[in-house]
Formats: C-alpha cells, sequence, structure tokens
C-alpha cells in the first residue's frame, strides 16, 4: 500500500510522518489500594499524506502501541494477587479521502473534525469521541487525546459564509478502561471497584484489555444506517470576528447504566471481605446470571445539541465564547441512578501569545444541569477555571516550559501538570528531531468530584520522541 | 487593487518619459515609488504559489531551518489572502497559516492550523508585530506595513556597493514593534528594495534587510534570495524563494480558516 502511495504521488507532493515515543510513569505516592506503580508505554507512528490528483488528498497513518503496568510487589488487587500486564495494539489513526471541486469538500474516512474554540473543555467539540485510556492529557503531550472514527463530511466554503454537513453511520464510545486500569471508570464510585477483582480473577491479562470496551458499552447502537448521527455545523469569518452556530442529533455517549443491585451489593461485600453477605447474595446471583440474566444493562440515548461559538481578536488577545444547550443529558444523580436532564455547557476564555517565546490560555468553564437535583461529578452544576502557559526561553535553546492548570470553582478540587521538554539543536531541517520531556501530574480534590477520584493518580513522567 | 494598477502604471509612465529627460526630472514621487516597490507580497510575487525556505544563522542559538509553500490570492472579498503551509522540519510540519490583509489601518485577519491539536485558531492582529514563525521577519515585514502607511522625505539619488538606488526614509504613521524610521535604498534598474533598515526612535538601527539576489519572472524582476539581519541578536535570517508559479491555480476556497486543515 505505502508503495503504491509512494508510487503515485511525487516527492513535493507528499509529506511523511514518521514518530516513536517511549514513557514510562511512576506513582508518586502508594497511597491506594489496586495501584499500578509503575507503567510503560511505547508508540510507533507512521503516516503520510498526499495529492492523489490536483483535487484529491489521502492521508494515512497508523500506529502500534505498546503498553505495561506493574503493580507493587505484594499487592492484591481485590480477592487475587496484583500482576502485571503488558498489551500490544495496532491502531488505525486518521485516514480519509478529501476530495475538492470548486467551493465544495468532501471527506471521507476515519477522521478527527474539532469543532469549538476552546483547547480545554469545548462543549461543541462532540463529533470525536475521546481517548481516556491513560487519563487526562499530560502537559506537551504530542497527540491530541481524541479518537479518529468514521464519519464523511461535506463542507461548502465561500468568502464570507462556511458550511459544513457531518454523518457518522457508527456509534463509537469514548475509548476507556472499565476495571483494568488507575484511570478505570469503576473507579469514580469504590462501590464498584470490587469489579477490578472479579476481572482479574476471571479472565487472563491480555483477555482483560479486550474486556473493557464491552464492559464500557455493554449495549452500543446497532451499528445500522439509521443509527447514524448528524451534525451541521454554519459559520462566517472575517474583521476579527469568528462566529459559528451547530446542531447535532447524535449519541449521548454516557450511557444509562443500570446494575443488578444484588450484584453491586456482592461487588461491595467481595472489596469489603464482607464473607457473609458474599455467602448470602453469591448464590441468588449467580444462577440469575448464568441463566442468561443482565449484571449490567447501558442504554444509549440519542439527544439533540445545538451550540453557537465565537472567538475575536481585541489588540493582543483573542477572547472567545462557547455555548452547547441540550434537551437531554446523560446524568447520575447521587445513588448513582442515571437521569436524563436538560444541561447547558459553556466556556469563556482568551488566547494570548508574545512572539513565539511565550504563548497563553485561560477559560472558564461549567456545566449547568437545568434540572434541580445533585449530580455525579457535578454537584448542582458544575464550574472551573483551567490554563495552558507555554514558555520556550530565549536562553536556554530548545527548552519548552509547559503548565497546564485546572481548579474547581464549585468544590474542592484542582489538577496541575508542569512539563520540560529538551530538543537538541540539529544540523538541518531533514535531520531527525530527539526530545525528552519530565514532567509531573498532580491532582487532587474531594469525594465526587473527578480529580478525587483519581486523586491517588499522581506521578511524574519521563518522555523520549524521536521525529523525522 | 486598481489604485495600485494606476500606481505602476504612473511610474512605468514616469520612468519611461524619463528617458533622455532631465536629472531633474527623473526623480520619482516617493509615494508612487514605495508604492511600486512594495506592490507585491514579501515572497515577491502578486498572486501564485512558491516554495520557501528560511535559514536562521548567527547569534547565540544554533542554525534553523523552516520550508515552507506560500500563496497568495487576490480579488474576492476582503484584501490579498495567503496561506503558508510548513513542509519542515517534523515540528512544524502541517502547520498552516492564513492571512487575509485587511485595507488601511483594519487589523488583518489571522489563522493559524495547529496539527498537534487538530484545531483551527484565530490569531489576534496585533501579533503581526512579533517575529514571523520564529525567523527575524515580523509579519509587518513581509506587508511591508511601515512603509506603506508613511510619510516620506525626498527622494535621492544613492550608490549601494556600486548599485544605482533611490533612496527614501519613512516615518510609519502608525508606529509598531518599535520601528519609527526606515531608509530605503529601492534600485534604479529595476525597482526592487535593495535594502531597507529599520530604526528605533532613538536613531539606533534595529534591523537590516539586505537583497540578495533576484531573477527575472514573466520578464518581471522578483526577489529570489533576501535576508533580514537583527543588530541586537545578531540573528540573521535568510529567505530563499523558488519554485514560484503565478500560474498556479488557486481556488478562494482555500484561503479560509475551514480549509487549513485540508493540505
Amino acid at each position: 500500500m505505502m508503495a503504491l502511495i509512494v508510487a503515485l504521488a511525487t516527492p513535493s507532493d507528499m509529506q511523511v510522518i514518521a514518530r516513536f515515543e517511549a514513557a514510562i510513569e511512576g506513582d508518586l505516592a502508594h497511597d491506594a489500594a489496586d495501584e499500578d506503580l509503575l507503567a510503560a508505554s511505547t508508540r510507533w507512528t507512521l503516516g503520510v499524506e498526499t495529492r492523489l490528483s490536483a483535487a484529491t488528498l489521502m492521508h494515512l497513518e497508523g500506529a502500534l502501541r505498546g503498553a505495561g503496568r506493574t503493580p507493587s510487589p505484594g499487592e492484591w488487587r481485590g480477592l487475587a494477587p496484583a500482576r502485571g500486564r503488558a498489551e500490544a495494539t495496532a491502531e488505525l489513526g486518521e485516514a480519509w479521502l478529501s476530495h475538492r471541486r470548486g467551493p465544495l469538500r468532501l471527506d471521507v474516512g476515519q477522521l478527527i473534525v474539532r469543532w469549538g474554540v476552546m483547547d480545554l473543555q469545548s462543549p461543541n467539540d462532540v463529533l470525536n469521541p475521546m481517548d481516556l485510556r491513560d487519563g487526562p492529557p499530560r502537559a506537551g503531550a504530542t497527540d491530541v487525546p481524541v479518537r479518529p472514527i468514521p464519519m464523511l463530511r461535506a463542507s461548502h466554503v465561500s468568502d464570507d459564509l462556511s458550511l459544513e454537513l457531518v454523518w457518522q453511520p457508527f456509534f463509537v464510545p469514548h475509548w476507556g478502561s472499565a476495571t483494568d486500569s488507575d484511570w478505570a471508570a469503576t473507579r469514580l464510585d469504590p462501590s464498584l471497584a470490587g469489579a477490578l477483582s472479579l476481572t482479574d480473577l476471571l479472565v487472563a491479562p491480555s483477555a482483560s484489555e479486550a474486556l473493557q470496551p464491552l464492559l464500557l458499552t455493554p449495549d452500543p447502537p446497532e451499528a445500522w444506517p439509521s443509527n447514524g448521527s448528524v451534525a451541521a455545523r454554519v459559520g462566517t469569518s472575517g474583521e476579527g470576528l469568528d462566529l459559528h452556530a451547530q446542531v447535532s442529533w447524535a449519541w449521548d455517549r454516557t450511557p444509562t447504566l443500570r446494575v443488578d443491585p444484588e450484584l453491586t451489593a456482592l461487588l461491595v461485600a467481595a472489596r469489603e471481605d464482607d464473607l457473609p453477605t458474599l455467602l448470602r447474595l453469591y448464590p441468588r446471583v449467580a444462577p440469575r446470571l448464568a441463566d442468561g440474566g443482565r449484571a449490567v444493562e447501558a442504554r444509549h440515548e440519542r439527544t439533540l445539541t445545538a451550540g453557537v461559538d465565537a472567538a475575536m481578536a481585541v489588540d493582543a488577545y483573542v477572547v472567545k465564547a462557547e455555548v452547547a444547550a441540550t434537551p437531554g443529558r446523560t446524568l447520575y444523580d447521587a445513588a448513582l441512578q442515571p437521569v436524563r436532564a436538560p444541561a447547558l455547557s459553556w466556556a469563556v476564555g482568551v488566547d494570548w501569545l508574545d512572539d513565539e517565546a511565550l504563548s497563553a490560555t485561560l477559560e472558564l468553564s461549567g456545566l449547568t444541569p437545568l434540572r434541580d437535583g445533585e449530580y455525579l461529578l457535578f454537584g448542582r452544576g458544575w464550574a472551573q477555571a483551567g490554563g495552558v502557559a507555554q514558555w520556550r526561553p530565549s536562553q536556554v535553546e530548545g527548552v519548552e516550559v509547559t503548565l497546564a492548570l485546572q481548579h474547581a470553582l464549585t468544590a474542592r478540587a484542582w489538577a496541575a501538570s508542569p512539563t520540560v521538554a529538551w530538543s537538541p539543536p540539529r544540523a538541518s531541517a531533514d535531520a531527525l528531531r530527539h526530545t525528552l520531556a519530565a514532567g509531573l501530574l498532580l491532582l487532587d480534590g474531594e469525594a465526587g468530584t473527578l480529580m478525587g477520584a483519581f486523586g491517588h493518580n499522581d506521578a511524574a513522567h519521563l518522555r523520549y520522541t524521536l521525529s523525522l | 487593487m486598481n489604485r495600485l494598477r494606476l500606481t505602476r502604471w504612473a511610474l512605468c509612465a514616469a520612468m519611461l518619459l524619463s528617458l533622455g529627460a532631465p536629472a531633474a526630472a527623473q526623480t520619482p514621487d516617493a509615494a508612487t515609488l514605495v508604492a511600486s516597490a512594495t506592490a507585491r507580497n514579501g515572497f515577491g510575487f502578486d498572486q501564485g504559489s512558491a516554495r520557501v525556505r528560511l535559514s536562521i544563522t548567527g547569534g547565540d542559538q544554533a542554525p534553523k531551518e523552516r520550508v515552507l509553500r506560500a500563496r497568495t490570492l487576490r480579488g474576492g472579498a476582503g484584501g490579498p489572502r495567503t496561506v503558508l503551509r510548513f513542509l519542515s522540519p517534523s515540528e512544524v510540519q502541517g502547520a498552516a497559516f492564513l492571512l487575509v490583509e485587511q485595507p488601511g489601518d483594519a487589523p488583518d485577519d489571522m489563522h493559524l492550523y495547529l496539527p498537534a491539536l487538530k484545531r483551527t485558531r484565530r490569531i489576534a492582529g496585533s501579533q503581526k508585530d512579533g517575529s514571523f514563525m520564529g525567523t527575524d521577519f515580523t509579519y509587518a515585514d513581509l506587508e511591508y506595513r511601515d512603509v506603506k502607511t508613511a510619510a516620506y522625505s525626498p527622494v535621492t539619488e544613492a550608490s549601494l556597493d556600486g548599485v544605482p538606488c533611490w533612496r527614501v526614509e519613512a516615518r510609519p504613521t502608525a508606529p509598531a514593534a518599535g520601528v519609527s524610521r526606515v531608509v530605503l535604498h529601492i534600485r534604479r534598474d529595476n525597482g526592487l528594495i535593495q535594502r531597507s533598515e529599520l530604526h528605533a526612535a532613538d536613531d539606533r538601527l534595529l534591523k537590516r534587510y539586505t537583497l540578495r539576489a533576484f531573477a527575472a519572472l514573466e520578464g518581471k524582476p522578483t526577489p529570489s534570495e533576501a535576508e533580514m539581519h537583527t543588530v541586537e541578536t545578531g540573528r540573521t535570517t535568510r529567505l530563499t524563494i523558488d519554485e514560484v508559479d503565478t500560474r498556479a491555480p488557486l481556488d478562494p476556497a482555500d484561503f479560509t480558516p475551514e480549509s487549513l486543515s485540508r493540505g
């Protein structure tokens, strides 16, 4: 395939993407049960972007990813001794064809399309699922944590108006882990964390990874054209202002999850070594599940979302605002029961760039449920301030310092990720680029917040990147 | 656009008429002279496509190089539109920059596509006084902003390294990036800027632009190599322009923020 691409393209038309990354991350403290203390990963990315004809552009990118995690010696995970896990996966990245005829453009394939104007929390960036396998992105990361998915995009662009239509034929959930990681969804609720013990007991490590998507999304919408999602965005740009409005009819990627209440009680009992309860519930739950009963029922709902966003240049700053409203969003109440409630997601922010040496982004964002209630992770409404600053000191060549911060305004919770990266000078632009980066990820927060739930995952990381 | 055409015609006519005329009548009007010398974009062409190599040397930093493809389109709504698409090195590969020039003192519209974020971001117009992609050129330099809207001294004759030139001083009406005076030497043989020196308010020399080579493009002399030297840092950026194609088919749809993510 690659040979065919090279043969079809002239050298000046082709851009090659080649990158190798190796990273190691160590937990700063052994402060929670079932923790992985050390995680290592490698990633080979190879891609090409080439013009097949004057009107057709092709992009093909893939990666080989290896990852391994190890708990501290003697650690137990639920009812079983914790064990190290390793996995290797081949992943298709962005892979698309883009054909243009005058002001019309058609993009088809596995795409990343990011709408909205915010960098940190964008209410209108709804098209691609997130890649949450390794938790939040570390400052200075080379990849955006979004998962490319199959879609078709048609766009019409004129001098003063742009129109985009997107069709996603399949539902694709967020990419994450249900039980098999320190960033697993079950860590959100301690009573569910006992599930860790079951998967570790019942399946081999190699199968556990494959099982995660099924655990996270046990009942995905069928892959059928009528189950596709559609979205449209219209915008105008000029004279210092970008203004866009959009609407989507798409699957809410948060499932309405209902766990068999006796199974939940069983998991809690397993976690708390409550043998009498275990012995009482097991004979009732096990036959029911063996007879085809469902332990977990998960439904996804389709929802209509409308949003607007704007970015405006004001002197040396770019001021941004974004809002999205939906009549039904899947939330969870304090008793872990799913609730569909109308909600408003919003964000305002400002970008500032001083030459190339210093740049900063500051954003204020939140989620406001439009129905009274106390919701898991969001309380009665969630607001947070976040920012990213990047500094390239002129005194030290090749050094880049990045600091990302997030601080909740409606609860006690925060996260910080400082990173220092260094790339030694190269003889020419064609020479290989080596980058070494070191950084921290720190989180803390009260119970019921995302930062609190994953607060024991404070870590230091070292990352090496080689790029062509 | 029409005014530019008129001024160029006026200049040509003035030059033709000046043949054999007395020396006093040969000296062109400063505004006309500068308008003609700056009519084309910083890469030397009105409309078309070119491959540009930027080599940064000197100062206390290791040499750097950036290669990009520049395309400029005139016509349509607003002013000229330029798209710069970075080809190498790897840390900027895939990045794309859109500049839509606005008439008068209105800030230009600028957007930058960052492949790492997969996002196109608006950039503040005032940032045109900042470095152009880490080089010694500013966005304003590439648009000749400091000399296009300025008060001019009378034009005098001068010789620069043996090259006959017109010398004119421009004082920007809206000084930016600390530049309060620009001394221009414009070649008498082809109307290209041979040297321009940018001075601070205290008359300190900030930067010096020097034309190193030019080539005929469709009969018009066009810069093929030029450099900008920053006195304070001792750094020099050499700009080499090749593969110029003024007949390249250009589609207005490619000169919009939405199209920056697609090469």
